[in-house]
């Protein structure tokens, strides 16, 4: 009898000590998954952090006299801080001082850089500042395209005055992600607010004429009101119109390749191959995005 | 505040077939009917649809018009039914007529069913006759570029524009901007605030 109450204390710590350690393996498994979960977001920001950006580019003159295109790509070295930035600027045709005024541009995006990266509508005002500056040197004797696009963790800006064209190639489909301000594009307007087919747009003379551009007085600087995500495999051109001209948007993702150098390559080949007389000037840049 | 611009374009047509219903107040009600080549029969719905729709008013329940419009419309219509406030979008869609919000940078098909609404939402409502003409891409840089609805709409249609002319069937897209004024944003920054 005198045994009960020792075998009570030993079944009372037994369970006691089966508690805690129940206790104790429970706080491990939280505290743990605590843990994990800690780890895989950290590992799904540093994933979208760690986007590479391979860029390449081609800058040929085409069977023109001159070089009237003129492109920036900032230093690579500073991506992971203030992101890339690229631009192109092709001087407008017929007019004079074309590579000068592209030139200053580019060169003005260069002490521009690093462009924060949130704030887009100081960027746009610098660039109409920039605008207004050409126009008063060269009072409209002049004038250039300009597309630039600043990619900062996996979100892409555009800026564009004109008609260069900054393209997206996702998923096999290549987009221009910029307006063109061209005649024609006022031209369609007008046709469909009165109903009608556009046609006309597309005969009418000097339709592919600029209705803004870098060198214009206070001119409209087109730019996202919030950037585009980006994903991985991705690929954005910027580029002069002397490539488009050349190759259809629609074609150019049967040239892209696993690396940007070779899609660059490519695309300089064709337009070589193609032996167009008055091939025009053709820049461009071009970015993978990849995890790789 | 919500934003919208229309578009009813005959297309290369003789007629539109097409119908678009939009009541703005302090909620934005949207019906689009992508009709058929029987403009008889479309119109007869499409007026049937109209007197429905004169009913509801900006505290109407959504289920309620969508299941007057599920008893009224044969199923061979396609349609979307939306409703838009300051807090929520509530979508009903039959067939091919859908739309695309552009939130955040990213474009995403708008599901059958109400997710909140989001301050510069962007919205598209169109028959599939658009989508047949623009890339996901296009409809996403589009809006973003856009400082309002019209714009929008001139950007998405100089695409369609370059591939057709306008020459082909009948277009109908609806451009929707959500635009939280001052006091809705400070008072869900406050909220937020409360939260943390």
């Amino acid at each position: 009898m005198n045994d009960i109450p020792i075998i009570m204390s030993i079944l009372f710590w037994t369970a006691n000590g089966l508690v805690s350690v129940a206790t104790g393996f429970f706080v491990f498994f939280l505290i743990e998954q605590v843990r994990a979960r800690r780890f895989r977001r950290k590992n799904k920001e540093n994933d979208e952090e760690n986007l590479f950006c391979d860029v390449a580019y081609f800058f040929e003159k085409g069977k023109r006299d001159r070089q009237e295109d003129s492109f920036y790509i900032s230093p690579l070295e500073q991506y992971g801080s203030h992101g890339i930035v690229v631009c192109v600027s092709d001087g407008m045709g017929g007019l004079s001082y074309g590579d000068e005024i592209s030139k200053a541009i580019t060169d003005s995006i260069s002490d521009m850089y690093p462009i924060d990266f949130d704030d887009r509508f100081s960027t746009s005002e610098q660039v109409k500042k920039l605008s207004n500056s050409l126009f008063e040197k060269y009072n409209r004797q002049g004038g250039a395209t300009f597309a630039m696009v600043h990619i900062f963790r996996n979100r892409l800006n555009v800026f564009s005055v004109g008609d260069s064209d900054v393209i997206l190639i996702r998923d096999g489909r290549a987009t221009v992600i910029n307006p063109k301000q061209n005649y024609i594009s006022v031209l369609i307007q007008d046709l469909i607010k009165q109903g009608k087919t556009t046609h006309e747009a597309y005969v009418t003379k000097k339709c592919r004429a600029l209705v803004d551009y870098m060198g214009n007085f206070n001119p409209r600087v087109l730019f996202f009101q919030s950037p585009i995500k980006l994903y991985d495999g991705d690929t954005v051109i910027v580029c002069s119109d002397g490539l488009t001209d050349a190759i259809p948007v629609g074609h150019l993702n049967r040239f892209l390749t696993y690396s940007a150098r070779n899609t660059a390559h490519n695309l300089k080949e064709e337009i070589k191959l193609k032996n167009i007389p008055r091939q025009d000037n053709f820049t461009g840049i071009i970015m993978h995005l990849n995890r790789d | 505040m919500i934003e919208t611009y229309r578009l009813s374009h005959n297309g290369g047509q003789d007629k539109y077939c097409d119908d678009v219903l939009v009541r703005v107040g302090k909620v934005l009600w949207l019906v689009v009917v992508q009709g058929s080549k029987e403009i008889t029969a479309t119109r007869i719905f499409a007026d049937a649809f109209q007197k429905v729709f004169a009913t509801c008013a900006d505290d109407s329940a959504f289920t309620d018009l969508c299941e007057k419009y599920e008893k009224l419309v044969p199923h061979i219509f396609d349609y979307m039914i939306m409703k838009v406030s300051d807090s929520e979008l509530s979508v009903f869609r039959h067939g091919s007529v859908k739309g695309y919000l552009v939130r955040n940078g990213e474009i995403k098909l708008l599901p059958n069913g109400t997710i909140s609404a989001n301050d510069e939402d962007r919205i598209l409502v169109a028959t599939q006759t658009l989508y047949e003409k623009i890339t996901p891409e296009g409809i996403l840089a589009d809006g973003l570029m856009a400082t309002n609805c019209e714009e929008w709409m001139n950007y998405m249609l100089y695409r369609v524009s370059s591939l057709d002319m306008l020459s082909g069937p009948n277009l109908t897209a609806v451009t929707i901007m959500v635009r939280f004024d001052e006091a809705m944003k400070l008072y869900t920054i406050s909220s937020k605030k409360i939260e943390e």
